[in-house]
């Protein structure tokens, strides 16, 4: 069984094809939405999703959350005593929604479609490979997220033949697509995209405004996460009304203000400027007018946001779309993808083609007329919005003579200078001694349908190949065995599964207790003790019984949970 | 194989028709299985889209399909215009959805979004467009101009005036800044096609008109971030242009303030070469006006037109023959003292002191090789003798080449 699945920055979710028609599939407390979340338990356990969220201001030095935003990079978090990657948190959400699958489905899952941002790069990519290979899934195919919510979207609207664009703004990324429709061929004309832009800045702003407000000027770990988690709910409020009150409990004393639409507006303005450029370039590069645009779809928890909405409607002119729901259409969409991946019948006459977001192209050197070279050159193969899979060949020259070796330096970008591109790798070919610019040196890139990059040198004079792209040593980790991590990682207890809901519920007591004071506090104490007795009994009515019973309390204290 | 074979269809203007054999080609080939394949149909499509504009230059009269009607129509004409500025935040927010609201006036025919690659004979080439090669022979008025937007009209025609107009740059500059100004500040410019049209047509406004243009580009190149993305190895026509002119004329601003410590050099360049008493003044710069040439070569190619041509050229001349005057190595009497100090410091050493000087190196002598050639007959020991005597090593040890003896 091949499942789709959207591992998001905030929440991920999971969903299988089944019965001509995409499905969502609920997690061990009955949501569709996994909060992205990992902490380490008192005893040792990993807790995955909306446990570990509820831990995230209690326990922020064994909680780890939106680490998509360190994909592909070296920084690692510290658990305990455990050290991780963003990788290796990342394959730990995955698996924990693999089991979910697993257990609504009856069988056993062996392989997914994931979701990545359009704009993330071969580093990322990759390294979101290896995730879903740590957690014993084969990817059978990374999807772009704007591309899987425009098949959640066109499935339905097959007739439809004016393009259409999906504003993809979720917890960490920003992604635009440009997508048409023909003859049931679903083709993504154009991306762009930021991938940090997201509704973690848009919390990082209430943020700075709350420590100037309070005046909070420690960097203590803790109060950041106290902080996160108020501006999240913040922000959440200012959806709905016009004011919101910031709220915490810190070093044992209340602090709160009122803030209001405006003052966030006004706050967020630049990261609202940044959403216009991804949106120009794509309608550019697809060679489309707004006034060509048959739809205009809103994906990603963030768009819920009125300041977005707001912007989005006087960029276009028009209403954006919203017959999708923002959360649930990409690992919908992913799971479509799973559907056309397993040749489902249902979809026999619908095809999707992508494109590479990104120039990609190699290092070189140009004469610059006064018997010296200008280095650093960039060239580019592929040029972005290609349709992939694509594959492109370029010949380079020596430029020294007997040169013995050519290096390429493989970048990704827009910059003319492959100093201000992202390197992606290198690969060194030998070159027989000749006079300069008499050796020619075939550069090959191939994309393949995920979005990988593959580069193979070839020297025509002599035959040899190389192909292996040669990492920078700062991706050493990229080659070190993916099994002894797989092993590593395995050694972990997980909590289990049938306990899922009794952790989460204790979490967001404990994080409830300490964001309130005085009264409320002892009686949130009074509720906490209840369960713990009810957890000894270990009756599983006593226990839903009073999980039932503090949950509800604790939403007529702090209003609803959400996600 | 054309690429309509290669699609499986007759040559066809017919765009439509062109995605249709796509399509059900596609729907054949397992992408996955064979990216080649896919590949292949991709560059079909794309050569049969290409060729299908100029269908009757590729395959003569044999498509005569008619116009395409292609799904995507460039000039739909909205049915009612809206004014999108008037609509409140709240109105956005409790609006039903999902909505379309026709289009506003301001996405009328927008030509904006044209790449770069796009045919400039397409777009209307001066204020008469329509008039052909007629028009061309000016080249002091002619200008290619991209579509104006309806919602800034007159302030882009503003503009043109008087860019292209009579009075002094610096007469003109208040009004251009200011025009400038409200056409970026319009609240139409929140639109993404309107503000794209605008930035297209600015870019290539400023980029003709360089430096009249200067006050436009102040404003301009800010706003829209064009340094930043200048450096992009495909930009749009006059972006590059307009974001190197800005760095210019925050370099001259630079140079311009007394404190700069080119500042001197600068305004000597400016200037006329000076008379030889100017010169002998001037020699006192020539450090700061060589860096600053260099400066302004390396990094502002552009702003060496700002300096007075034949002064810099007299000071490349200067640069080229160093020993000349204007602070260059000048031959004075007292170097002779330096010299003969010297000489008699040498003399003093050598004098008091019993060692000799090394002795040179055993010289070797054109007799003794010709002494050691073979025997051979007399002509050719003439050749041999001329070739040996010719050679002037030997004052060295190596080895002399000599002439194979004769079997």
């Amino acid at each position: 069984m091949i499942v789709g699945i959207d591992l998001g920055t905030t929440n991920s979710a999971v969903a299988v094809f089944r019965g001509d028609a995409p499905e969502l599939i609920p997690n061990s407390l009955g949501d569709t939405l996994t909060p992205s979340a990992v902490s380490i338990a008192d005893n040792g356990d990993v807790l995955v999703g909306m446990a570990a969220r509820e831990r995230q201001s209690t326990h922020p030095d064994v909680t780890a959350t939106a680490f998509k935003r360190f994909m592909g990079t070296q920084q690692r978090a510290k658990l305990g005593r455990n050290d991780f990657s963003a990788e290796d948190l990342s394959s730990l959400v995955l698996r924990s929604l693999k089991v979910d699958a697993e257990a609504f489905l009856g069988e056993a899952v062996t392989s997914a479609v994931i979701t990545v941002p359009a704009y993330f790069n071969d580093k990322q990519r990759k390294a979101t490979r290896r995730a879903g290979e740590l957690a014993g899934l084969k990817v059978e195919r990374l999807v772009n997220e704007p591309t899987a919510a425009a098949l959640a979207y066109g499935i339905h609207e097959l007739g439809q033949e004016a393009p259409f664009l999906v504003f993809d703004l979720g917890g960490g990324t920003f992604d635009v697509s440009l997508v048409e429709i023909f003859d049931g061929i679903i083709e993504v004309r154009a991306s762009a995209g930021d991938n940090r832009l997201g509704g973690e800045d848009f919390n990082q702003v209430l943020i700075d405004l709350a420590r100037e407000r309070l005046g909070l000027k420690d960097n203590n770990p803790a109060l950041t996460e106290i902080l996160r988690a108020a501006a999240e709910r913040t922000r959440r409020a200012l959806t709905d009304n016009e004011t919101a009150s910031f709220e915490i409990v810190w070093a044992g004393e209340a602090r709160q203000f009122e803030t209001n639409a405006a003052e966030f507006e006004e706050k967020a303005a630049p990261l609202i400027a940044r959403l216009r450029d991804p949106v120009l370039r794509s309608l550019r590069d697809g060679n489309t007018k707004v006034g060509d645009l048959h739809e205009i779809v809103m994906v990603g928890g963030s768009t819920r946001m009125p300041i977005v909405r707001r912007a989005v409607t006087r960029m276009f002119g028009r209403f954006p779309n919203a017959t999708v729901h923002p959360d649930h259409a990409v690992a919908l969409g992913a799971a479509i993808q799973a559907g056309l991946k397993a040749k489902d019948a249902a979809l026999d006459e619908i095809r999707l083609t992508d494109v590479c977001p990104f120039t990609l192209g190699v290092d070189t050197s140009e004469a610059d007329g006064r018997c010296g070279f200008r280095v650093g050159i960039f060239s580019p193969i592929i040029e972005r919005n290609t349709v992939v899979p694509a594959s492109r060949i370029q010949t380079f020259s020596t430029i020294i003579d007997n040169q013995k070796q050519v290096e390429f330096g493989i970048y990704q970008g827009e910059a003319r200078m492959v100093a201000q591109n992202v390197k992606l790798g290198s690969i060194t070919v030998p070159v027989p001694p000749k006079p300069a610019g008499q050796v020619g040196i075939d550069c090959r890139f191939s994309y393949d349908a995920s979005g990988l990059l593959e580069v193979d040198v070839t020297v025509p004079d002599t035959g040899i190949t190389k192909q292996a792209v040669i990492y920078d040593k700062e991706d050493a980790v990229a080659g070190e065995d993916i099994e002894t991590r797989r092993t590593a990682l395995a050694k972990l207890k997980f909590h289990p599964r049938e306990d899922a809901e009794n952790a989460a519920a204790m979490a967001r007591a404990e994080r409830c207790y300490e964001s309130f004071l005085a009264e409320r506090r002892d009686y949130i104490g009074n509720l906490i003790a209840r369960f713990t007795t009810a957890l000894e009994s270990q009756d599983p009515r006593t226990i839903d019984q009073e999980r039932g019973q503090m949950l509800q309390q604790l939403d007529e204290l702090e209003g609803e949970r959400f996600l | 194989m054309s690429p309509f074979a290669a699609l499986g269809i007759e040559p066809t203007d017919d765009k439509r028709a062109i995605k249709r054999a796509y399509a059900a080609k596609l729907k054949a080939t397992d992408v996955e299985a064979d990216p080649k394949a896919f590949i292949a149909l991709r560059e079909a499509l794309n050569g049969a889209t290409w060729e299908a504009d100029y269908i009757d230059e590729y395959y003569g009269d044999r498509a005569s399909e008619g116009e395409a009607e292609e799904a995507i129509t460039d000039d739909a004409e909205p049915e009612t215009i809206p004014d999108v500025s008037a609509i409140t935040d709240a109105e956005i927010d409790a609006a039903p959805r999902p909505a379309i609201i026709p289009l506003p006036s301001w996405h009328v025919d927008t030509r904006g979004l044209e790449d770069e690659n796009a045919d400039p004979e397409r777009q209307p080439v001066s204020d008469d467009a329509g008039d052909d090669d007629d028009d061309y022979e000016d080249p002091a008025t002619w200008r290619w101009e991209p579509q104006r937007q309806p919602a800034t009209e007159a302030e882009q025609e503003k503009i043109i005036t008087l860019l292209w107009g009579d009075r002094s740059a610096d007469d003109i500059a208040p009004e251009l800044a200011e025009a400038t100004y409200a056409i970026l500040t319009a609240p139409e410019m929140e639109a993404i096609d309107h503000a794209s049209a605008i930035e297209d047509w600015m870019a290539s406004i400023i980029a003709q008109a360089i430096p009249k243009s200067d006050p436009i580009t102040r404003v301009a190149a800010p706003h829209f971030g064009w340094t930043e993305t200048a450096e992009n190895w495909r930009q749009r026509y006059g972006v590059s242009q307009a974001a190197a002119r800005f760095n210019d004329l925050d370099a001259i601003d630079r140079l311009e303030k007394h404190d700069h410590r080119w500042h001197d050099a600068w305004q000597l360049l400016k200037a006329p070469p000076p008379d030889a008493y100017g010169w002998k003044a001037a020699g006192k710069q020539r450090d700061s006006i060589v860096s600053l040439l260099q400066s302004i070569r390396t990094h502002y190619p552009a702003l060496e037109s700002e300096l007075n041509a034949e002064h810099v050229a007299t000071w490349d001349a200067a640069a080229a023959a160093p020993a000349k005057k204007t602070g260059g190595w000048t031959f004075r009497w007292w170097w002779w003292v330096l010299i003969a100090i010297y000489a008699f410091v040498q003399i003093a050493r050598f004098a008091g002191d019993d060692t000799q000087p090394p002795a040179p190196a055993p010289v070797l002598k054109v007799e003794d090789v010709l002494n050691r050639l073979p025997p051979m007959d007399p002509a050719q020991r003439e050749a041999a003798e001329k070739q040996i005597r010719n050679l002037e090593i030997f004052n060295e040890q190596s080895v002399v080449p000599l002439p194979a003896s004769p079997e």
